[in-house]
């Protein structure tokens, strides 16, 4: 049970899908306590990085997930770029090499590239930024697989709690990004980033769920 | 800039020219503000842009800053960027470039358009990148002063903006009593630069401008006193641990709350009208000279030409004849201001004109070489003394880059000579402290005028020395007592160490003023603020001091003459009492004889200790080697330091405790991070099992010290032992560096409550315990050791506390080891005479403290102080353990006035 190039290429088109579709909601969500760029940003970056990907012609998924960061970094413009770029850069570091991924290895570059982003943004949890998201999923994935679970139930679970940890950004008050300049008032808002951030984990139990 | 910025231009003279970078969300921005860079760079600094989102929306590229760097020209750059993702984006830019390049770049938190405006004009004028980042931080100061003194401090907190992304701000209130004065101040100073983030502080109660944490004069200046609200920003990598740290040492008042050990500190001097004291009663709060209601003379000091009245400084009496210091140079105190300086290229250090650079090459010098003498006066001072704070703090000044920066600024922009320049800064930096509302600050302005004086004497030749203490007045071999303005600390230690002066009166300063504490430290009566008055007084009349009641007797009768000096000749026959009997040793009346030995700190230490008559060193701190430095010390490194120490010990053992580091007191390498509660987390001997590479190499360096100096000689000690576990594995690690030498023992520290309690348990696995008794009241009673407001909670004689170290007596005494007391219970007279009756094997203690207490102990009767020991377990409080046992042990009511205060 291992996963492909092929593999992680599905599920950053079916992040790019989620992205697109939830277009709207990410742009009223950044309305409510950001600048209400993150949609579009976010899908316009995975718009750039999907056309990169489907271009190459590799088994490498440390270079795949490196075309995805430069892409992110270069188009997204908001303070999401530099973060997802810095997510996608860490797990390519991780897969640099290698054509397909153990679920083990696969989280542990999902881990790598939550520290990146954290390193990088000064988010710890609470903060009410992607992180929140993050860090729940890729801990509840890493807890399934080390209670033997396979990796569609460990994806499943990973989803699950992200979006409880997205869900539990609402009553936060931000203490990074745009949203801490509202102070007290960025309370009862979901977080565009931690939704974005569930999208794409959730894109991952969808793509990657039907993985042999 | 005018047109002085040649004199810098060898600043910049070294490879490739320096750049700016400019990132902006909005490229219109950017290139606006380029233009705005050009006017004053004029075309000598490259400015790039690198503004917009790849797609030429508003956003931040990294790429596009990354390639701006790349193609900077080879030389350093410097990056001014807006907000949010701007940040972000340059930092990611630089994480894409090579290393050589990315070496050469430095990203500044100034904001973007005053930053970017500073920094060019330091560039242009040939300056460094560091210093045009340092200028381009410090470019909003302009606007809030401007705006900030009108709006004050609501004003500014409405627009305040809130912490930007990567920042962490957090808010303390200020509990020491004295507040973030000098050597808080300095402390603080020290904590920050131990991590890598920029930090600024804001009195928000008070308002007035941030301060740079780099900058002790700054924090002083913010005037934030008990009560105040501080604002920390910290931006950086460690900007949380930071922040947090040192929201922590001002949330535990610095460690110097009432009741610790400097007992001469007094609260903020109250408002309310003083009661006349009795005579020989301690000064409590004293009050500001000024409030001071026209106090009777006593009968018996009657019959003086003329009183003078002040505050009663420092305790004691002395009668004597006045003597002045002679001006320490022509030119230091009273030269006239700077206007006429300027030209004068014969003024003291100003003989030889040269370039600016010689005048701040001679500066250089002349601060390194104050630094090194104020150190080596600390270095001289007993330890548990305030003077290695206090001269710290002056020290820090030296260093104070706001100081820096205007002493840079008079030398390069303005051409002033060395001693101009310096005399003209620190004229002015004492000024600024005169104006300060809080009389504590104003007092900091004598340190400064030390300071400046001392460094003028340095200037003015290479074989004149620091200021030293020349008296003018005669005496007639009567005792000389000094009077002055104001007196520096380090002036007062070396006359102190002189002892030339019997007593000493100040027409400014105040309780709390550094040399009034030192004078208090060295046993001398002070009486301060006594109006200009005194210095009217002609050198060589006959004055007597009385510093409990703040008098001072021009030409005093012949009765108050007698009781002055009987006062006086009493206090000092005990002491000289003391120091003959210093080396002999200290048996008890029954026969017991009970170990004095010292606590030290550093080589110094021990060398004042064996002077002092101390039997050993019972607490040898290693912190010492550890402390300020990027690295720890290797195994020949300490092995070197022990053997030293041992040498300066010989013949007599010395305890070497392990590092006893931690949350409370944290290493740059050692990443212990934030703790929520330092003092319950990972510290001492946890902290020396979790970083193995460290304690191995610490007790490799023990063993061999021991193997070498002969069996005997070296003890060793591990700190904050909880469990037999971890002495067990302390021990196994201490076989694997070498195993144990015949003759070495090892003992632990008794400080958490568990060890206690478990001591007949872990007797079987060791040789002594040494009882820390500061560390284990704060445990039992749950008081934090710096907290003000608990000092109640943290006296050591709570039967509580007694009760274990009882405990541990019996149990280690049952299985034949032996037990010492290393807390500042140790030098308190009732307590050693306690602790000597509960059969305390040993007392280790400062060194000042070591003659009083053998003096104590031959003159304690064993079977009494035991008895008293008993009452004591039987009472509930403290306060009543104090109590009876001064009513138990006569000789107790008598302790010489040094004694520290309960």
């Amino acid at each position: 049970m291992s996963i492909e190039a092929r593999d992680i290429v599905a599920w950053l088109r079916a992040a790019a899908a989620a992205l697109e579709a939830q277009r709207e909601q990410l742009i009223e969500l950044d309305r409510a306590i950001g600048d209400g760029d993150h949609g579009a940003n976010m899908d316009r970056g995975f718009k750039a990085a999907m056309q990169r990907v489907e271009a190459l012609d590799t088994t490498d998924i440390g270079q795949i997930l490196r075309t995805v960061a430069m892409a992110l970094i270069a188009t997204v413009g908001g303070a999401a770029g530099p973060l997802y770029g810095t997510f996608f850069m860490q797990m390519a570091s991780q897969a640099a090499g290698k054509a397909s991924l153990s679920p083990a290895e696969w989280a542990a570059a999902l881990e790598a590239g939550l520290q990146g982003v954290m390193d990088r943004g000064r988010a710890q949890k609470g903060d009410k930024t992607m992180v929140d998201a993050l860090a729940p999923g890729i801990e509840a994935l890493k807890q399934a697989l080390a209670e033997g679970a396979d990796l569609a139930e460990a994806l499943r679970r990973c989803a699950v709690a992200a979006e409880e940890g997205m869900r539990a950004t609402i009553p936060l008050v931000a203490r990074r990004g745009r949203a801490s300049y509202l102070g007290e008032r960025s309370a009862g808002h979901q977080d565009p980033g931690a939704t974005s951030a569930y999208l794409i984990l959730r894109a991952a139990a969808e793509a990657l769920g039907a993985v042999p | 800039m005018n047109g002085s910025g040649a004199g810098r231009a060898g600043a910049g003279g070294r490879g490739p020219a320096p750049a700016l970078v400019l990132v902006s969300h909005s490229l219109r921005l950017a290139e606006g503000l380029r233009d705005l860079v050009e006017q004053v760079a004029g075309g000598r600094v490259r400015v790039a842009v690198a503004a917009g989102s790849g797609d030429g929306d508003l956003g931040t590229d990294p790429l596009r800053i990354a390639q701006a760097v790349e193609e900077a020209g080879g030389g350093p750059v410097l990056v001014l960027m807006d907000l949010g993702s701007a940040v972000l984006s340059a930092e990611l830019a630089l994480d894409l470039l090579p290393e050589d390049l990315r070496r050469r770049a430095v990203l500044c938190d100034a904001p973007l358009v005053e930053g970017a405006v500073a920094a060019a004009a330091v560039l242009a004028a040939g300056g460094s990148v560091e210093e045009a980042a340092a200028e381009a931080r410090r470019s909003l100061a302009a606007k809030q002063a401007h705006l900030g003194g009108a709006t004050g401090p609501a004003g500014e907190a409405a627009s305040d903006p809130g912490p930007s992304p990567g920042q962490v701000r957090l808010r303390v209130r200020v509990v020491n009593p004295m507040g973030l004065h000098a050597r808080p101040a300095a402390r603080f100073v020290q904590v920050a630069a131990g991590f890598d983030a920029r930090i600024r502080v804001r009195n928000l109660t008070r308002g007035g401008q941030a301060a740079d944490a780099a900058s002790p004069t700054q924090l002083a200046l913010l005037d934030a006193r008990a009560g105040d609200e501080l604002e920390l920003t910290a931006s950086g990598p460690d900007a949380a641990a930071a922040a947090a740290a040192l929201r922590d040492l001002v949330a535990s008042g610095f460690g110097e709350a009432g009741g610790t050990p400097d007992p001469g500190v007094a609260p903020q001097p109250a408002a309310a009208p003083v009661a006349v004291r009795a005579p020989g009663a301690a000064p409590g709060a004293a009050p500001a000279p000024g409030a001071l209601p026209a106090l009777d003379v006593p009968p018996e000091l009657a019959g003086a030409a003329r009183v003078l009245r002040g505050v009663p400084a420092a305790p004691g009496a002395a009668v004597g004849r006045l003597v002045r210091l002679a001006p320490p140079d022509e030119g230091a105190a009273g030269k006239p201001p700077l206007a006429d300086l300027r030209s004068t290229a014969g003024d003291d250090g100003d003989a030889l004109p040269g370039s600016p650079e010689d005048a701040w090459a001679r500066l250089d010098a002349a601060r390194s070489r104050a630094a090194a003498d104020l150190a080596a006066l600390a270095a001289a001072a007993p330890e548990g003394s305030p003077a290695a704070g206090i001269l710290a703090a002056q020290r820090a000044m030296l260093d104070d880059p706001d100081l820096l920066a205007r002493l840079r600024s008079a030398v390069f922009d303005r051409g002033l000579g060395a001693a101009a320049a310096w005399r003209e800064t620190l004229d002015g930096l004492a000024t600024r402290y005169r104006q300060a509302q809080a009389p504590m600050l104003r007092e900091r302005a004598a340190d400064v005028e030390d300071l400046r004086d001392r460094v003028l004497a340095l200037l003015a030749g290479p074989g004149r020395d620091a200021p030293g203490p020349a008296l003018v007045g005669d005496t007639g071999g009567e005792p000389a007592i000094l009077a002055a303005g104001e007196l520096g600390p380090a002036a007062l230690m070396a006359l102190g160490r002189s002892a030339a002066v019997a007593g000493l009166c100040l027409a400014g300063g105040g309780p709390t003023a550094h040399a009034v504490i030192l004078a208090r430290s060295l046993g001398l009566p002070v009486v301060a603020g006594l109006g200009p008055e005194l210095l009217d007084v002609a050198p060589g009349t006959p004055v007597a001091v009385d510093g409990d009641l703040g008098l001072v007797l021009v030409e005093p009768g012949d009765t108050a003459r007698r009781v002055l000096s009987a006062r006086a000749e009493a206090a000092r026959r005990a002491r000289e009492e003391a120091e003959k009997g210093r080396h002999a040793p200290a048996v008890m009346r029954g026969g017991r004889r009970v170990q004095v030995a010292a606590n030290a700190g550093g080589a110094g230490d021990v060398a004042q200790a064996m002077q002092q008559g101390a039997e050993g060193i019972g607490l040898l701190r290693t912190e010492f080697l550890f402390l300020d430095r990027p690295e720890p010390p290797g195994e020949e490194e300490q092995l070197a330091v022990y053997l030293e120490i041992l040498a300066a010990a010989d013949p007599h053992p010395v305890i070497i405790r392990t590092l006893d580091a931690g949350g409370d007191k944290p290493l740059p390498y050692l990443d212990t991070g934030p703790e929520e509660n330092p003092f319950l987390g990972v510290r001492g001997l946890r902290l020396s099992l979790a970083r193995p590479d460290l304690f191995r190499t610490q007790l490799r360096a023990v063993v061999r010290a021991a193997r070498e100096a002969g069996p005997g000689r070296v003890r060793l000690m591990f700190p904050m032992v909880s469990t037999l576990e971890e002495v067990e594995a302390a021990l196994a690690h201490l076989e694997a560096a070498g195993g144990r030498p015949p003759g070495l023992e090892v003992g632990v520290m008794v400080e958490v409550p568990a060890a206690a309690l478990m001591a007949g348990h872990l007797a079987r696995l060791v040789d002594f315990f040494s009882i820390g008794s500061n560390d284990l009241t704060q445990y039992v009673l749950a008081a934090e050791r710096g907290s003000a407001r608990l000092a109640a909670l943290q006296d050591p004689l709570h039967p509580a506390v007694l009760a274990l170290i009882a405990g541990v007596v019996e149990a280690a005494h049952g299985r034949g080891r032996w037990v010492g007391v290393c807390g500042e219970m140790a030098g308190d007279p009732v307590a050693a005479a306690l602790l000597a009756g509960l059969g305390v094997d040993e007392l280790s203690m400062v060194p000042a403290r070591v003659p009083e207490i053998k003096a104590l102990l031959r003159r304690l009767d064993e079977a009494e102080a035991r008895a008293a020991a008993r009452e004591a377990l039987g009472l509930a409080s403290a306060s009543a353990v104090r109590a009876a046992a001064l009513r138990r042990l006569p000789i107790l009511a008598h302790p010489s006035r040094d004694a520290p205060h309960a």
